[in-house]
């Protein structure tokens, strides 16, 4: 017990302050993750692109040049293309990302994942993505004209048995 | 890195001065940080096994039965749901500073090296734990975190980015709170003792409890703001939306952030890059540790107090090798020992009486600075102090510089511990000419070597062997330690001043 005005005072501005620190830091301050007139969206999929090379059909003669247990008679390179995606906002750029099929080879699935806000209201909100090595164009566009609400959060993700986009 | 050590040092000594002003030293908060942070766990351990009764673990559970504690059984479930909270942010905090306190005060290099990095990886254990408990409660805090994890563990190389894709849609099962009441419940808690029980294997007499005072003051304030601010969840798991505010826990929760605006690539670099320098701290730079102890057996009589004394448990007691009547004789494992002398000041034979003629030899010392060099120097001074109210002053290296005290009526001797001052010197200093003595070092509570002034203290006091000689009269033996700050200089001095008037008016 404190035995003097002063050993109580320190005591209990010690014990005051250790009860300031976790009464503050453990709530405080507010995180704002996304501004009150933001919405999210999440690219959120898995995807197999396309082969780099196609394949390329062995000759009789390149045949007979392999072990017999491996005479394939299609030659395909297991390294596939990079995945290029851009999300457009009311036609402008919101974001484009690149995705490197993961694998020794690079020759795995990709799985897309990456997240972007955007303002919230009535917009269209445009993804395409490119799966194949070539320059321009795009193999696969979505287009979705709605009104996000703040805090929305809108995920894209890809059907593969569709083979197209899904916008929620 | 040694400036910065000095700056944190003064800075950690005035906040330890001025607590000593409202605290008895041996209740200074600063003085118990790692007892603290072992009682903070208990709370957490006995508040979170109650609020386990009611939790359930399941995605649709979880939630309704946190709330039902925080609001239908505010009084019990939710002041244990807050405390349990609380505790586990007043860990961080003490971790914090224990972790700050060790480096600036120099504890954490040479031979002591080992209870620093086991202590490491124990930061990353309970950050962890930390936020697996926020994923518990399943409500948009806890999918947030969980989401940005995932973003993390997605981000190391060579791990399949599929991890966040368990946290998208609701996609989540019973199977997830399973395995996440596994980790919090029992996996990362095993593994948090074990780790705890290697950080502290190195030293001996572990107080793992505060005092009682401190105790008491730390959980009646964590009871009243668990009342003045129960814990809240945030608002549960909404499908199609994103958390917008969220009131996150800095203690635990403040990766994230860095996630959001710099990417996980950044945090871990951050995160490991912290870590790397935490681990490479004890050799930047190393310290040079003055030789171990070492035993003279044909001065040791086997009694095994410098054991019992050793701060370090460096020192064991086995079979006695040179076939003596005792049983047993000590060894020392130079691993353990940082050379601070208090087993030379336990040695019964470490009697500056003895062998007066010849070069003292006892049972066990530091071959750098033996009780014979100890004895010579003592004689060296005694025979410069002339004057009314001569005093021998006896200090310690980590405590204040007593050279600064010294004139022709005072004679300084430092030593690396006070705790290596053999009683038996008092007597022998009182019967040499100094009218008085006085022993300082480190403050109660905060011997640098654990407990060399706690043991002298009880020694002088005769509550602990070898005790000072009865016949030394007491009022000619002052004890008073201060920590090396600026602000307890002067009143060393005057203490000092105070005791030569006491023992000679005209000094």
């Amino acid at each position: 017990m404190p035995r003097s005005f002063q050993e109580f005072g320190i005591q209990f501005i010690a014990y005051a302050l250790f009860f300031v620190v976790i009464f503050f830091l453990s709530s405080a301050p507010a995180y704002h993750y996304l501004k009150p007139d933001q919405a999210e969206v999440k690219l959120a999929f898995k995807h197999t692109s396309q082969r780099e090379q196609e394949c390329h059909q062995r000759t009789s003669e390149e045949l007979s040049k392999l072990p017999p247990n491996m005479r394939k008679p299609q030659d395909c390179p297991r390294k596939r293309a990079p995945i290029y995606i851009e999300l457009l906002l009311d036609d402008h750029f919101l974001a484009t990302r690149t995705f490197i099929p993961p694998g020794l080879s690079q020759d795995m699935a990709s799985h897309i994942y990456a997240k972007f806000s955007l303002p919230a209201g009535r917009h269209k909100l445009t993804v395409r993505m490119r799966d194949r090595v070539r320059a321009d164009g795009f193999d696969y566009v979505e287009e979705a004209m709605r009104d996000w609400i703040p805090g929305q959060g809108i995920q894209i993700g890809f059907d593969e048995s569709k083979d197209k986009f899904v916008i929620n | 890195m040694e400036a910065v050590r000095r700056i944190g040092n003064n800075i950690i000594l005035s906040i330890e001065l001025l607590l000593n002003n409202g605290f008895p030293s041996r209740l200074n908060p600063f003085y118990h940080l790692g007892s603290l942070t072992f009682f903070f766990f208990w709370i957490v351990l006995v508040s979170g096994i109650y609020v386990f009764i009611f939790f359930e673990t399941s995605v649709a559970g979880a939630y309704p039965s946190v709330e039902y504690m925080t609001h239908d059984q505010w009084w019990l479930a939710g002041i244990m749901r807050s405390l349990h909270r609380y505790a586990s942010d007043a860990a961080v905090i003490s971790i914090f500073l224990h972790m700050l306190r060790e480096f600036f005060r120099d504890h954490h290099r040479g031979v002591r090296w080992f209870s620093w990095i086991t202590g490491v990886p124990t930061l990353w254990l309970v950050v962890i734990l930390g936020i697996t408990g926020y994923w518990l409660v399943w409500d948009q805090l806890a999918q947030y975190v969980a989401l940005a994890t995932a973003e993390m563990v997605d981000w190391i190389p060579m791990i399949p980015s599929v991890m966040v894709f368990n946290f998208l849609d609701n996609q989540i099962t019973d199977r997830f709170f399973t395995l996440m009441a596994f980790l919090h419940l029992l996996g990362l808690p095993v593994a948090l003792v074990f780790l705890l029980w290697t950080h502290v294997s190195r030293i001996s007499q572990i107080d793992f409890n505060p005092p009682r005072p401190l105790a008491t003051g730390a959980f009646l304030t964590l009871l009243v703001l668990s009342l003045v601010k129960p814990a809240v969840s945030h608002a549960p798991v909404q499908a199609g939306h994103s958390p917008m505010v969220l009131n996150l826990d800095w203690f635990y929760l403040n990766i994230y952030p860095l996630v959001d605006v710099m990417g996980p690539g950044w945090a871990w670099g951050i995160s490991t890059g912290v870590t790397a320098l935490l681990l490479m701290l004890p050799w930047m730079p190393a310290k040079k540790e003055q030789p171990a102890a070492e035993v003279n057996l044909e001065h040791c009589n086997g009694c095994g107090q410098c054991a019992k004394d050793c701060p370090y448990g460096s020192i064991s007691m086995r079979r006695r090798t040179d076939g003596k009547k005792s049983e047993f004789e000590p060894t020392v494992n130079p691993t353990l020992c940082t050379a601070c002398g208090i087993c030379s000041g336990s040695c019964v034979s470490s009697n500056p009486f003895r062998m007066a003629n010849a070069t003292l030899k006892t049972g066990i010392e530091m071959p750098w600075f033996t009780v014979d060099a100890l004895r010579q120097e003592v004689k060296s001074k005694l025979g410069a102090l002339s004057g009314a109210g001569r005093v021998m002053v006896f200090g310690c290296e980590h405590g204040m510089d007593v050279t600064t005290l010294q004139d022709p009526g005072v004679a300084v001797v430092s030593l690396p511990c006070s705790g290596m001052l053999p009683p038996s010197m008092l007597d022998y200093v009182l019967k040499n000419g100094a009218e008085g003595v006085l022993v300082t070092g480190c403050r109660d509570g905060d011997c640098y070597h654990r407990f060399g002034n706690t043991w002298t203290e009880q020694r002088l006091s005769g509550e602990r062997e070898p005790e000072l000689f009865k016949r030394v009269d007491r009022a000619r033996v002052v004890e008073f330690r201060v920590s090396d700050s600026s602000g307890e200089r002067q009143a060393l001095r005057q203490r000092l001043e105070a005791f030569r008037r006491s023992l000679s008016p005209s000094a």
